[in-house]
């Protein structure tokens, strides 16, 4: 029985991530063809060994704790909301941003908040906790930028990129909390069985981002 | 108010017919495998008090217990995990046991980690080779956790490693326990980028580059000499040498492709105290086996002895072995019909024939016809018909 004449399986994450390490398995010399003219597909070959699955973000997490993906291509607030129980093997260098505390420019002082409005309530309970600050969270599922604005909240925890959807909206950085980018992550017992594949994929992934 | 009363909670499953047969003949392999060594079955309460967890090394995050409170009011956990309770019963029970002890467990143990596909129930077998330290007590704990995955699995990959590496590492450097807790999750998620960042906050030293190395550092025997090139303490240049001896030893038993090396195996369980190993397999993402020596633990429960041993991880085990096992009752090889009044002489011949090793059902019906029908619908070759006499019929395909 060898299982390893199963393809490796990639989860990217759908949308700019996935356009992204598409362009790197590119220019690592892999045939995307397939990926670049999916359809509706869901599971398409890249070159001899290897298959790409796309998902929602939390959902390569899923899939590749669970080992039904090997490797995944995941952005760190994802990971750093829903935990790890995997390898997280590489950063991957593009997706970058930060999350960051936001808030209105003539808000409350840093240290009287007392409500925040994310869509990361994991993440923004493991701040304030840090810096020993009980605050209320509350779950938003988009655009939280509103939830000051509308006084749900007095600021809010979210990725910010350039900073622009603040400004617009009248709202400004209060406090840096972390870096972002894109990672890849890989399932524990698969770097183990399928350890040469993986390094190689990993060197000449890296090779390009180098 | 809403019923919860046809479904289960989070993280439960039940197990119905042939998933029940399945892991019935898993542990059944498995525990013949410990008991032919010597060594003994044990049960461990299913509520324990949550000091059991709460001490020292080892001790559980209070958050993933489940939790109660007795009738005194003092607060109950439903078993996360069995090495303690065996520590904390040896500590009191097995105080006056001549040593070494051997003890073996089949019992499930219980987290809250429901969600994304997790079990709260995990479970578990596993032994316990206690009042013994020493390369021979770690050979045999790790021959049997060979022999117990070789009984069940075609292919694996076992690795070994040491959990005194990155202790005396991290010793030597200036950082808080927090921060060391830190580097640790680090190497466990073998997160390099974070790992590096972390560590170039630090004065350079040997020490911490070394540590930058620990997540790199698995592989096959030629790993034991890369860590001997880069780390030149003594302390560990003894570890790594240990790990040396175990491996040249161990290959006697399993051949080289299965066999791995992982400095950078550095359990959240920090109860280990010097060899730590982990098994995995296709077809199931997490890890089958853990173990490894654990020569402080039972101190902690005031009878300071050495001890080593494993646990299997049975779901998965049993989810690589077969991974689409679907429910299925087993068909009885005959259906015995009493007629009206025999119905003790029809039981009898029941047991008779179950004597002789056939699966008998007992026939509830009063029609001939329908226990015949039934027969059909459910594949059962052959009915008997129990009267003063016994009437076997044939089912045909032709019914």
């Amino acid at each position: 029985m060898s299982a390893n004449i199963k393809p490796l399986r990639i989860a990217l994450t759908k949308g700019r991530l996935e356009k992204k390490t598409v362009e790197l398995l590119e220019a690592a010399g892999y045939d995307c063809t397939a990926v670049r003219e999916k359809g509706r597909r869901l599971i398409l070959p890249v070159g001899e060994n290897i298959e790409v699955v796309l998902a929602k973000a939390a959902d390569v997490i899923t899939y590749v704790e669970n080992g039904v993906c090997d490797l995944g291509v995941v952005g760190k607030d994802t990971i750093m909301e829903l935990g790890n129980s995997f390898y997280e093997i590489l950063d991957l260098g593009f997706g970058r941003c930060r999350f960051a505390v936001a808030g209105k420019t003539d808000g409350c002082e840093f240290s009287h908040i007392k409500t925040v409005a994310t869509k990361y309530p994991n993440v923004t309970r493991r701040y304030f906790e840090g810096l020993s600050m009980d605050v209320r969270v509350i779950k938003i599922e988009g655009s939280v930028e509103l939830a000051p604005l509308l006084s749900l909240a007095d600021v809010i925890v979210d990725i910010v990129e350039t900073g622009s959807t603040l400004k617009e909206n009248g709202l400004e950085v209060k406090s840096e909390v972390c870096p972002i980018s894109a990672r890849m992550i890989c399932n524990i017992a698969s770097m183990k069985l399928r350890k040469d594949e993986i390094e190689k994929l990993v060197s000449q992934i890296e090779e390009q981002i180098k | 108010m809403r019923k919860y009363n046809l479904i289960t909670p989070d993280g439960e499953e039940e197990l119905l017919f042939s998933e029940c047969a399945q892991l019935r003949a898993v542990e059944k392999r498995i525990c013949k495998i410990f008991s032919r060594a010597c060594y003994n079955e044990v049960r461990t309460p299913t509520l324990e008090f949550a000091d059991v967890f709460l001490t020292g090394a080892g001790s559980i995050p209070m958050e993933n217990m489940f939790k109660l409170t007795d009738n005194k009011g003092r607060l109950l956990v439903v078993r996360p995990d069995s090495t303690l309770p065996i520590a904390r019963m040896t500590a009191s029970k097995l105080r006056d046991a001549r040593m070494p002890v051997r003890v073996y467990y089949n019992q499930p143990s219980y987290r809250t980690a429901a969600g994304r596909g997790k079990s709260s129930r995990t479970m578990q077998a596993g032994i316990e080779l206690i009042g013994t330290g020493g390369k021979a007590a770690d050979l045999e704990v790790l021959s049997l956790a060979v022999a117990a995955l070789d009984s069940c699995l075609d292919d694996f990959r076992i690795e070994i490693g040491h959990s005194g590496i990155f202790r005396t590492l991290a010793a030597k450097l200036d950082v808080s326990d927090a921060k060391r807790e830190e580097l640790r999750e680090y190497i466990e998620s073998k997160n390099y980028a974070a790992l590096s960042a972390e560590l170039e906050k630090l004065p350079k030293s040997d020490a911490a580059a070394a540590i930058g190395m620990l997540p790199r550092l698995f592989g096959s025997a030629d790993v034991l000499d890369k860590a001997k090139d880069i780390i030149t303490d003594d302390e560990i240049a003894a570890q790594l040498s240990y790990i040396g001896e175990v491996y040249t030893a161990l290959s006697k038993l399993v051949p080289g492709e299965r066999l791995m090396i992982d400095l950078g195996l550095v359990n959240q369980n920090d109860y280990y105290t010097g060899l730590v190993f982990t098994a995995y397999t296709h077809g199931s993402g997490d890890m089958v086996l853990t173990g490894g020596r654990y020569d402080s633990l039972l101190g902690q429960f005031g009878f300071d002895q050495p001890a080593c041993g494993f646990a299997i991880n049975m779901d998965a085990l049993v989810k690589a072995i077969n991974p689409t096992v679907s429910a299925s009752a087993a068909v009885p090889d005959t259906l015995v019909l009493a007629c009206d009044g025999s119905e003790i002489e029809a039981l009898r011949h029941l047991s008779k024939l179950g004597d002789e090793g056939m699966v008998c059902e007992f026939g509830v019906f009063t029609d001939r016809d329908d226990a015949i029908r039934y027969a059909v619908e459910r594949a059962i070759a052959r009915i008997d018909i129990v009267s003063d006499s016994v009437e076997t019929i044939e089912i045909g395909e032709e019914n």
